[in-house]
């Protein structure tokens, strides 16, 4: 039995392909059993025989033969790229992608993509919002007259003794003049820079006013001249004024601003006349004093009354100013002749063309992967399975192709 | 000349001159490929004769194993050693060879049919030609023993004797487990010697041609 088993080994120790310890279970064998050590002897010779073999030579004509048949080889080819790898296939795959996506996209979202299409249309319409804003506060013009009084409609909502109370300070208010300073701000592009200066200094009188500052530069690349001039106007003609400017050159740009300081304006006024009282009251008492104390004292008072009453003074006529003439500030353009011809009308519309297309193609493909993610969490036994039955299949192959090599 | 894929690193298992050779073969240099393959082609010649059996079968064979490896070379990436790859593309060349040639002798047209034909069998002794013992030649003698084995056995076989690979080099060109190797060259060596003590009892003077140990005992 054991003799079986050391003679079964003999090929791998023939060859030296056993570990030591088998090595050495096998020489002990064979130095202690004549029987093997004979059958290990004749077990070699075969393998001595093979040995002793000498290699036979190439047929005479094989090197001149095959140095022939090698030139005519080409060049040997560089292993072309698995299909995978080439740079083509990448492409297309990368567009069939994409394509894919973009078409399950717009398969699978329309009243997305009809939502943020009406979103672009609307914009379009508009081609800048910040114009379209501006426009709106010069048409809620009157709405800013009335804000004071829209303060108190709603408060009136708290109770009747407040509506009561608004009520008569509506009356008030209105017998009251209301104090409102105007402000706008236009830019301007001009022909002729010098013409459109000349033409905003006449304005300026022909409406009751002056100007304040101006200022012109010419850009850096001379490309342009620019200037900016601050008109003040009377205020009741401000609108005809602006109107007026606007016919100058292509408005480019235009805001209104208004402050209302009715308040502060009334409130300065009820505070100087009560100030004013007590400037008669201590005057009075002034008359008659007797002792110096009483005099120092009543003066220092006074003092502090007159100073008081000076600033309310100061405070009304500079509102009086403010909103007796109105602020117009202007920007001139001259573009230079050369650019004047540049003009990139469709500008707009493409950018914000290109804004709502990316808005909406970024949606589009985070909900793609959303999408993705819960067809995935979805399908998840199914996906399963298919996973499960492809690892069977590919272990069953596996095994099938080891059995045959073992064969 | 200076092609960047020709300066490739040099794989750690391929020598620094056999590299230097395979990168000049690789741009078209034939003459460097003849110094390349010099000391391989003789053994691969022998590997097709003890498989394939005819001189003309196994030069043809050898001139086809070395072209494939010429238009081939720039798809060896050292990851065996070069001898290793060029006796796969020998193996494979052997094996294609057999198959045809099996086809043609049967009339069979599946390579299935060609494996199934020798499954589970080590060798056939039955067709020895009597000239093996006549001729009195030890490589006739030892030629027959081989041909007798099945292809899996033979190859096995013919790398370890004739080529003389290591167990894990004729694994790695066969494309099967160490543990296989070891186990068909044992049983072919087995079949081997059990036919050498029949023709022995049979041509005593065998004795005198496979040497000095003799065949004695029972296997």
């Amino acid at each position: 039995m054991k003799c079986d088993e050391i003679r079964g080994q003999f090929s791998a120790y023939l060859d030296e392909e056993l570990d030591a310890q088998a090595r050495a279970k096998e020489e002990k064998h064979l130095d202690g059993c004549a029987s093997c050590h004979a059958a290990w002897e004749s077990y070699c010779a075969l393998h001595h025989a093979f040995a002793s073999l000498e290699l036979e030579e190439l047929p005479a004509d094989f090197s001149a033969n095959f140095r022939a048949r090698l030139a005519k080889e080409r060049k040997p080819i560089p292993p072309k790229k698995k299909l995978y790898q080439r740079a083509w296939i990448r492409v297309v795959a990368a567009c069939a992608c994409l394509l894919l996506v973009i078409g399950l996209v717009d398969w699978s979202w329309p009243s997305l993509n009809a939502d943020t299409l009406n979103n672009a249309t609307a914009s379009e319409g508009m081609p800048t919002y910040e114009l379209y804003t501006q426009d709106d506060s010069i048409a809620s013009d009157s709405s800013a007259y009335s804000a004071g009084s829209n303060d108190f409609a709603i408060s009136a909502n708290d109770g009747e003794k407040v509506r009561e109370e608004s009520s008569n300070l509506q009356a008030k208010e209105q017998d009251m003049e209301r104090k409102i300073i105007r402000n706008w701000n236009l830019s301007l592009q001009v022909a002729d820079f010098e013409v459109a200066f000349d033409a905003l200094s006449q304005i300026a009188t022909t409406y009751g006013g002056y100007v304040v500052s101006g200022e012109s530069y010419d850009s850096y690349s001379n490309a342009y001249r620019s200037g900016y001039i601050r008109l003040r106007v009377d205020a009741g003609q401000a609108n005809a004024a602006v109107d007026e400017i606007k016919e100058l050159g292509k408005v480019e740009n235009q805001s209104f601003y208004s402050d209302d300081v009715t308040t502060e304006y009334y409130d300065a006024q009820a505070r100087l006349v009560q100030y004013e009282a007590q400037e008669s009251r201590l005057l009075a008492l002034y008359e008659q004093a007797t002792t110096v104390e009483e005099i120092i004292a009543i003066e220092s008072e006074l003092t502090s009354v007159r100073y008081e009453i000076d600033a309310l003074t100061g405070q009304l006529k500079y509102y009086d100013q403010l909103t007796q003439l109105s602020e117009i500030s202007i920007t001139l353009y001259t573009p230079a002749s050369d650019t004047q011809s540049v003009t990139l009308s469709g500008w707009s519309a493409f950018a914000s063309d290109v804004r709502a297309g990316f808005l909406r193609n970024v949606n589009a493909v985070l909900n793609f992967f959303l999408a993705i993610v819960v067809w995935v969490l979805s399908h998840a036994p199914v996906i399963l399975l298919f996973v499960l039955l492809v690892l069977v299949i590919f272990f069953w192959y596996k095994k099938r192709k080891k059995k045959k090599n073992k064969q | 000349m200076s092609n960047k894929k020709d300066k490739a690193p040099r794989p750690s298992r391929i020598p620094a001159e056999e590299w230097d050779l395979i990168c000049r073969a690789r741009t078209g240099d034939g003459r460097a490929f003849e110094l390349l393959i010099a000391q391989y082609s003789k053994r691969i010649y022998n590997i097709g004769l003890k498989m394939l059996g005819s001189s003309e079968d196994a030069a043809d064979m050898t001139q086809e194993t070395l072209l494939k490896a010429y238009r081939n070379l720039p798809r060896f990436r050292g990851e065996s050693a070069f001898f290793s790859w060029l006796y796969q593309i020998a193996v494979n060349t052997c094996r294609d060879m057999m198959r045809s040639a099996y086809r043609r002798h049967e009339n069979v047209f599946s390579d299935t049919d060609y494996e199934d034909a020798y499954a589970g069998k080590v060798a056939d002794y039955a067709h020895m030609p009597e000239s093996v013992y006549t001729e009195k030649e030890t490589n006739a003698y030892l030629q027959a023993l081989i041909d007798g084995l099945t292809p899996q056995y033979r190859l096995a076989v013919t790398l370890r004797e004739i080529a003389g690979l290591s167990y894990a080099d004729i694994a790695e060109v066969t494309g099967v487990s160490i543990g296989t190797v070891k186990s068909r060259l044992s049983r072919a060596r087995a079949a081997m010697q059990k036919q050498l003590a029949q023709d022995m009892e049979q041509y005593p003077d065998l004795l005198r041609l496979i040497g000095k140990g003799g065949v004695k005992g029972e296997m």
